[in-house]
């Protein structure tokens, strides 16, 4: 190598190496709702994608004019185990959260407690019992229990090559009859993501 | 005035000489010399105290060698949640560092491999999940150790892809292939189990093959016990006449115990200097500096010169592994009257030799190359500057020459298991620790296991001596 450009060469680099370790941290303020994707892998736009858009397929289907017909009021589900078989550590209970959401707010549906959150209101309704006044105490026994559950699980597959990489993820929910354990509802949501990686940087 | 233009002329190489020099003269001990705190406090079992030796010796985040450490020192601490945490940043960094710095790579070439990031040997990334999921595991979370499964087995995947068709000894990983397995087996997901268990069984022969490590003879008991249970009918047949003594299913009111021992420390890499001779007129009869390079790096296992014909003695620094055999060799597992003794299951030590000599010949080519860089800019400066600017030059160039001797030196030496098949309920373990005479070196009890039946439950251990 020319004795030079071995010169020139060094000084580039460690004047590179000096650039870069400059770099200023910097902190923006977005909306919730805005889409960031950093690595490719599920976060919290996804979460609320994904259960916005099932539930509003879930809740346009006919078993909800059915039991609406039959029973002559709104159904009470609850939301039960959503299991995670991917390969990513994904906050569930923040899917499941999103999925509460969603169905609270579109109105059709009344959503009971989960197992936890009952066990933390009876405690409460117990406290009452013993310390609030007998007007504004509230009764045991008046629970709405749940006409349906729903649970699923969310799987992955990754195909990654050198640099590159396809995501794709399923989320299946079901939503079963707990009286009768008829699947009255079956929805699918598929997202694939490409991740692509430079393999230089200066 | 004719001298100070040669000084002025000299100044550039000069400055880059001592850029090659300086950056690297503060820190010139080998990565165990620097770890050397924390191993003493590790073999002491005093984790906190190593932790604290690893974050005075420089707690730096962007450092995968760091986090690998912390975290494996969180998780024998038992802050589980933050030993996934550490070994969740190794992980992103280690994937981060795909992307290679060409300002950092420059810097290497004229300094030491030490300036670029360490990202990891192959089997040092594969036991990241395994320790992961002993985290989950131990916090009794199953979901979540089977996340850390499918990941394992996705980067072997991955990485049985890229070494397909090559001679690399590290194809894939048996023992984390059989781990994963057992673990499936315990959710139920029968499927991913039979995929693990049979690319273990591939894998184990390799692994007897090159490393000399048999597969673990419970092994056949599951292959058969699963193709049972997936009514592979076939399958059962071949396995029960491949492993015709292996008992395939738990009795009624059983459960099983599987002690994964991490023994001892896993090998160091230490700096070694070769010196390579450069004969009088090579210099001008190799007008590129890579075939040059070449011609030296075959001159590492000796040439022979006449003493006139000498030139200049390169000197490079290149790695070498230096084990840590331990004194324990294996353990006796005890538990209400049924006795086990462990097996190897994973030679850490062994893939870490694998790792290095199959790197070696491109170490080698690259050291000589930079040393034959540094060395003809050092004779430029000299030639520019006069005799002591060249002395000057040489002294920070060999003070830069360094060998790159990182790697996850906290890992143990080796991985062995043993299996016990126990009468459900609270159990007492003991465990005798043997030396490669079968005297007892050390003794541990672990009390209150439970023993579910039809289930499996883990135990974890650690020996550093």
């Amino acid at each position: 190598m020319n004795p030079l450009r071995f010169a020139v060469l060094i000084l580039v680099a460690v004047a590179l190496v000096g650039t870069t370790g400059c770099a200023k941290r910097t902190v923006t303020r977005v909306e919730t709702d805005t889409t960031i994707d950093l690595s490719g892998r599920w976060n919290d736009t996804d979460s609320r994608l994904v259960s916005e858009e099932m539930i509003r397929d879930c809740l346009t289907h006919p078993w909800l004019t059915q039991h609406l017909t039959a029973a002559g009021k709104k159904p009470a589900v609850i939301v039960g185990v959503v299991r995670n078989r991917t390969t990513e550590h994904i906050p569930v209970g923040t899917f499941i959260k999103d999925i509460e959401r969603a169905m609270v707010n579109a109105g059709s549906v009344e959503v009971v407690a989960s197992a936890i959150e009952r066990g933390d209101v009876r405690d409460e309704r117990d406290d009452q019992e013993r310390f609030a006044s007998e007007e504004t105490a509230k009764a045991f026994g008046l629970e709405h229990g749940a006409d349906y559950m729903l649970s699923g699980e969310m799987n992955s597959i990754t195909d990654a090559e050198e640099g590159k990489k396809v995501l794709f993820y399923q989320v299946d929910l079901t939503l079963i009859n707990i009286e009768t354990n008829a699947k009255v509802w079956l929805g699918q949501k598929k997202i694939k993501k490409f991740v692509g990686q430079g393999r230089y940087e200066p | 005035m004719r001298a100070r233009s040669r000084l002025a002329r000299g100044v550039v190489p000069a400055l880059a000489v001592l850029a090659a020099g300086v950056g690297l003269l503060a820190g010139c001990a080998t990565h165990g010399q620097q770890r050397a705190a924390m191993q003493q406090a590790l073999v002491g079992r005093d984790y906190a105290a190593a932790l604290a030796a690893l974050d005075r010796q420089g707690a730096d985040p962007q450092d995968v060698l760091y986090l690998l450490d912390r975290g494996l020192l969180l998780h024998y601490l038992e802050r589980y949640d933050e030993s996934n945490e550490a070994f969740e940043a190794a992980e992103i960094r280690i994937q981060d560092l795909y992307t290679k710095s060409l300002s950092k790579q420059a810097v290497a070439l004229v300094t030491s491999d030490v300036a670029i990031p360490y990202d990891g040997a192959p089997f040092e990334r594969a036991l990241i999940p395994y320790y992961r999921l002993l985290n989950y595991l131990l916090q009794g979370n199953l979901e979540d150790a089977l996340v850390e499964c499918r990941k394992a087995n996705l980067f072997l995947a991955t990485l049985a892809t890229k070494v397909e068709g090559e001679a690399t000894a590290y194809q894939d990983d048996a023992f984390l292939q059989y781990l994963t397995a057992l673990l499936y087996e315990d959710a139920g997901e029968w499927n991913d189990a039979w995929v693990s268990l049979r690319r273990a069984e591939t894998a184990y022969a390799r692994y007897a093959e090159v490393f000399g490590v048999p597969p673990p003879l419970t092994l056949g008991g599951d292959l058969r016990r699963l193709a049972r249970e997936l009514g592979y009918r076939d399958d059962h047949e071949i396995y029960r006449a491949r492993y015709p003594d292996a008992g395939e299913a738990l009795p009624p009111g059983h459960g099983e115990l599987i002690v994964l021992f991490e023994n001892g420390l896993a090998p160091v890499k230490e700096e070694i200097d070769l010196t390579l001779p450069i004969l009088k007129g090579e210099r001008d009869r190799y007008r590129e500096a890579d075939a040059f390079a070449r011609v030296l790096a075959g001159r590492a296992v000796g040439h022979t010169y006449e003493p006139a014909e000498l030139d200049y003695l390169l000197r490079v620094a290149i790695p070498e592994l230096r084990r840590r055999p331990p004194l324990v060799r294996s353990a006796e597992v005890e538990a209400g009257g049924v006795v086990g003794r462990t097996v190897v299951v994973e030679d850490v030590a062994a893939l870490s030799a694998a790792a290095l000599a199959e790197t070696m010949p491109r170490i080698l080519l690259k050291t000589v190359l930079r040393g034959l860089t540094k060395y003809l800019g050092s004779r430029w400066v000299e030639k520019e500057t006069g005799e002591i600017g060249g002395l000057l030059a040489n002294l920070l160039t060999a003070a830069s020459e360094r060998a790159d001797t990182r790697g996850w030196i906290s890992l143990p030496d080796h991985i062995q298991m043993a299996r016990l098949v126990l009468p459900a309920g609270e159990q007492t373990v003991n465990l005798r620790f043997l030396d490669g005479d079968g005297y007892e070196v050390a003794v541990a009890r672990v009390d209150s296991v439970e023993i579910r039946p039809g289930r499996r439950a883990y135990l974890a251990w650690r020996e550093w001596e």
